[in-house]
């Protein structure tokens, strides 16, 4: 199936808003270029700008230890004191900068209360390390920037999030809590072009549920309600305001109510006369950027798009999985074998009780076409072979002796 | 019995190859002087050497003369060696007998330089002392060999081979601190 044009619509949005969070980004957190990917307690800058002095502890938790800066990434206003106090966990620590900076504390210490600072009088990003543990995420910034902090932070960020759609675990507010066959996941069937859910679904005590009772969709998808007959009379009403609506209750199997989707959003619907017995129902409209790929991804097993393998991918696998079934192949063709063979005659036809494996017959001995006696084998063969081996074990011997250990640096006391 | 000629040679031979092993390893540690790492170097507290208060040159890692001797005094610790690691190579000088006493503040390390056979457990509460003289000026990898941690794999250095005349020239400060060590050795006495 090529792209079609709601996954497309789909993509493009979400590219949209991917740029728009960049851009936002831009504006409120530096960019770091990746300097905190492994630094495990990094949680975004903290703004203290408009302070004369500011702390940062060194030996942190963090990073499956004491290997931490806290915090991490901080912002200042030109002229403020930074002061790196260690609180003496986590072994020797010291404080320098990535690649050529201002900052070095010197070797590494560990006692509690050093302290190390530098005044950053001009504006920029200042990286630094613990140079010991630099490979566990020891790792810091100091961004030096005018302006007063005042948690400007976020408002460019907003814009983004709406175009993207709902998270990825959508929040229901409580929604589903009397809901029994809804288990916690959205369905992502963000791949369909049409979707189908079942009124009248066995749950909540009875034949009172949505199945799926939560959807995700992309938007213009058309979903479709398919009456089971069961439970009674049911209907699609949007939970207050919202496009859903089947009018009154019906009960005949085969009765189907659709609506196209077009915007994104959580679209929450009840079966009016059950609501109370917990025949609810949501449709996700819009998905995370990353698609179905999250914990959603359990639902959509049934339609199997769970894996999806490339062609050299599903060769690999093919080739593994016989490999791996061989045995069973081979037994199975042993067997066949066997049971193909005419059924051997036992001496009166009649049946014997196995008492043993039969005994196998021999292959006579043959005499021996030619006998060597001692003194005809061929020495000069033997010996030019024996010659070889002690040439090459004396080669190897003065090799690695003479070349490989006694022509390096030794350690001679 | 019988035993054809041949077989009487490679039955020699065979003799022979044994009796040069054995001469080649007689050679090596009384010819050449190959060593072994004994228990030489002593004890010491790896709290102090954390604390950098053994009241020792371990507290200032780096390479001093000793009675005319070059000693490099090295701390292990996670994940670095210091001197060492980073921007701080071990300088030596070549041609010279330089004697390596390598203690850990924290866990067991490996010290081992690479291409070389200079390779030794550094083990806390201990110190590991191996003697070695580099003939060809150059720079030789510096490696952690034993597991100490999640950044094992980081936890290297150089040690770079000087000729003895460049080495001269940044003489000073080493018998400068030497001597400071001397005299306050002198004062404390």
């Amino acid at each position: 199936m090529a792209l079609s044009r709601r996954q497309f619509v789909g993509a493009a949005a979400g590219t949209a808003a991917l740029a728009a969070t960049g851009t936002a980004t831009a504006q409120d957190e530096p960019d770091y270029g990746g300097w905190f990917d492994d630094v495990s307690n990094y949680d975004g800058t903290v703004d203290k700008r408009g302070q004369d002095t500011v702390t940062i502890t060194v030996g942190a938790q963090g990073n499956n230890g004491a290997f931490a800066f806290d915090p991490p990434a901080v912002m200042v206003s030109p002229g403020t004191e930074v002061v790196w106090e260690w609180n003496g966990e986590g072994g020797g620590h010291n404080v320098v900068s990535d690649g050529d900076g201002p900052l070095d504390s010197g070797d590494p210490v560990s006692e509690a209360g050093t302290t190390y600072s530098h005044t950053f009088e001009s504006e920029g990003m200042f990286k630094y390390v613990c140079v010991p543990h630099e490979a566990l995420g020891m790792k810091g910034a100091v961004v030096v920037r005018p302006g007063d902090g005042g948690g400007s932070s976020g408002d460019g960020g907003s814009g983004g999030q709406q175009q993207q759609g709902p998270p990825e675990n959508p929040d229901y507010g409580g929604w589903f809590d009397d809901v029994s066959n809804y288990d916690g996941t959205t369905v992502d069937r963000t791949d369909a072009d049409s979707v189908e859910i079942t009124v009248g679904a066995q749950g909540n005590n009875g034949a009172f549920a949505f199945d799926p009772p939560a959807v995700r969709v992309t938007p213009g998808t058309e979903v479709t309600w398919s009456w089971t007959g069961e439970g009674g009379g049911h209907n699609v009403v949007s939970d207050g305001d919202g496009p859903l609506n089947s009018g009154d209750p019906v009960s005949e199997a085969g009765t189907t109510y659709s609506h196209t989707f077009e915007e994104m959003g959580v679209y929450k619907y009840v079966c009016t006369p059950h609501a109370s017995l917990g025949m609810k129902g949501a449709v996700v409209v819009g998905g995370p950027l990353d698609g179905g790929s999250g914990g959603s991804g359990g639902g959509s097993g049934q339609e199997g798009s769970g894996i999806e393998l490339s062609g050299p991918q599903w060769l690999l696998s093919g080739s593994v999985l016989l490999a791996f079934f061989s045995p069973l192949l081979f037994a199975a063709a042993m067997r066949r074998r066997q049971t193909g063979r005419p059924p051997q005659t036992g001496s009166g036809g009649e049946l014997r009780r196995a008492t043993g494996p039969e005994p196998v017959e021999e292959a006579a001995e043959t005499e021996p076409a030619v006998e060597l006696g001692h003194d005809e084998y061929d020495p000069k063969g033997t010996a030019a072979l024996v010659a070889f081996y002690f040439v090459l074990i004396g080669l190897l011997w003065v090799f690695m002796y003479f070349v490989e250990f006694l022509g390096r640096v030794s350690i001679i006391g | 019995m019988q035993v054809h000629r041949f077989e009487k040679v490679w039955l020699g031979a065979a003799i022979l190859l044994i009796v040069g092993f054995i001469a080649t390893i007689a050679y090596g540690s009384v010819g050449v002087g190959v060593g072994m790492v004994g228990d030489s170097g002593g004890q010491i507290s790896a709290e102090a050497v954390q604390n950098s208060n053994t009241g020792t040159q371990f507290d200032d890692p780096g390479v001093v003369k000793e009675d005319g001797q070059y000693v490099v005094y090295v701390v292990a610790r996670q994940f670095q060696f210091s001197p060492g690691t980073g921007d701080t190579p071990i300088r030596v000088p070549a041609g010279e007998n330089v004697t390596f006493r390598v203690t850990s503040a924290d866990v067991v390390h490996g010290f081992s330089v690479v291409e070389t056979n200079i390779n030794t457990m550094v083990i806390p509460g201990q110190v590991s002392e191996v003697s070695a003289r580099f003939n060809e000026p150059g720079t030789y990898g510096l490696i952690c060999h034993e597991y100490c941690g999640a950044a094992h794999h980081t936890m290297g250095g150089s040690v770079e081979v000087v000729p003895p005349e460049e080495y001269d020239m940044q003489q000073e400060n080493i018998d400068q601190s030497a001597d400071d060590a001397q005299a306050q050795e002198g004062a404390d006495q």
